[in-house]
């Protein structure tokens, strides 16, 4: 069943909530991780079921549904982080800025440290070194908050750049910025793999 | 004559296929002349790709069923309290 179908259906049919939540429970958690950290994931994403369950006559459909999801779920761990009395301020532009990637060029804008080969350019090969996977959680944990979250929105959950600005309530240049800052920060970890085999 | 340093800062868009014509024909240019920044965004592209097929290897898979079961128990007693 479509998702706008299990919505309708859903005010007066838990079997069609279910479904949605079924759906839907694992990118909420990735979401929710990005933010809020591992410990309080799950408890977040469970009050965001909730708080969408009490808000199902309100949704009019002007998103997709799971944007509507993740955007109530990004709120729901934002809040619980100010509760957390943690900063939810534009850290994520403040550091983990693109300085260590801009120094590989000099005045002139050419390269003085280009990219050196790597033993393994393909995705999924990486992804089978038992190795890579654990330095690759590592590496997340590295980026900045909003950094991390808008790339697990855009490149995990395949949002638009729109639907970022609107759950992380920055431009749209500055998501732009936040996700080509993590990019760098994510290649220079695995060209760093790839030279010594380590995290 | 486009510089390295502005070709990364296309690079996005270009991966994208969202740059115009005029732009993205100077990054043709320069790729062609420059190893470097083809190495670069080859490797930008692995980079991409890698987060993009890295959730279902990398996120620590929950058990899922006793968590949306517990959801489900809340929504009922939710439920109840409205009607």
């Amino acid at each position: 069943m479509e998702d706008r179908q299990l919505i309708t259906n859903a005010i007066k049919d838990h079997q069609a909530f279910k479904q949605l939540v079924e759906r839907y429970y694992s990118s909420l958690l990735a979401v929710a991780r990005s933010i809020i950290g591992e410990s309080l994931a799950e408890e977040v994403v469970q009050e965001a079921w909730l708080s969408a369950y009490r808000n199902l006559s309100k949704f009019e459909g002007r998103s997709s549904v799971k944007t509507w999801l993740i955007s109530i779920v990004a709120n729901e761990a934002k809040s619980r982080l100010r509760k957390e009395s943690r900063s939810i301020s534009l850290e994520g532009l403040a550091s983990n800025d693109d300085s260590s990637f801009s120094e590989r060029y000099g005045v002139n804008g050419q390269w003085i440290k280009p990219p050196a080969g790597w033993h393994s350019e393909s995705p999924e090969a990486l992804l089978d070194n038992e190795q890579f996977r654990s330095c690759l959680k590592k590496y997340m944990t590295t980026l900045g908050e909003q950094g991390r979250t808008a790339l697990i929105l855009k490149d995990m959950q395949g949002l638009s750049l729109v639907e970022i600005c609107n759950i992380l309530g920055v431009s749209a240049s500055n998501v732009r910025v936040l996700i080509h800052r993590a990019r760098h920060v994510m290649f220079e970890n695995i060209e760093n793999f790839q030279e010594t085999g380590s995290c | 004559m486009l510089r390295c340093k502005e070709l990364s800062e296309l690079s996005e868009d270009y991966l994208d296929d969202n740059l115009p014509f005029r732009k993205k024909a100077f990054v043709l240019l320069h790729l062609f002349l420059c190893k470097h920044c083809r190495r670069y965004l080859t490797q930008l592209q692995v980079t991409r790709e890698v987060i993009h097929q890295s959730e279902n290897t990398t996120m620590r898979k929950a058990d899922e069923k006793p968590l949306i079961d517990n959801i489900m128990k809340q929504i009922e007693v939710e439920a109840k309290k409205r009607s």
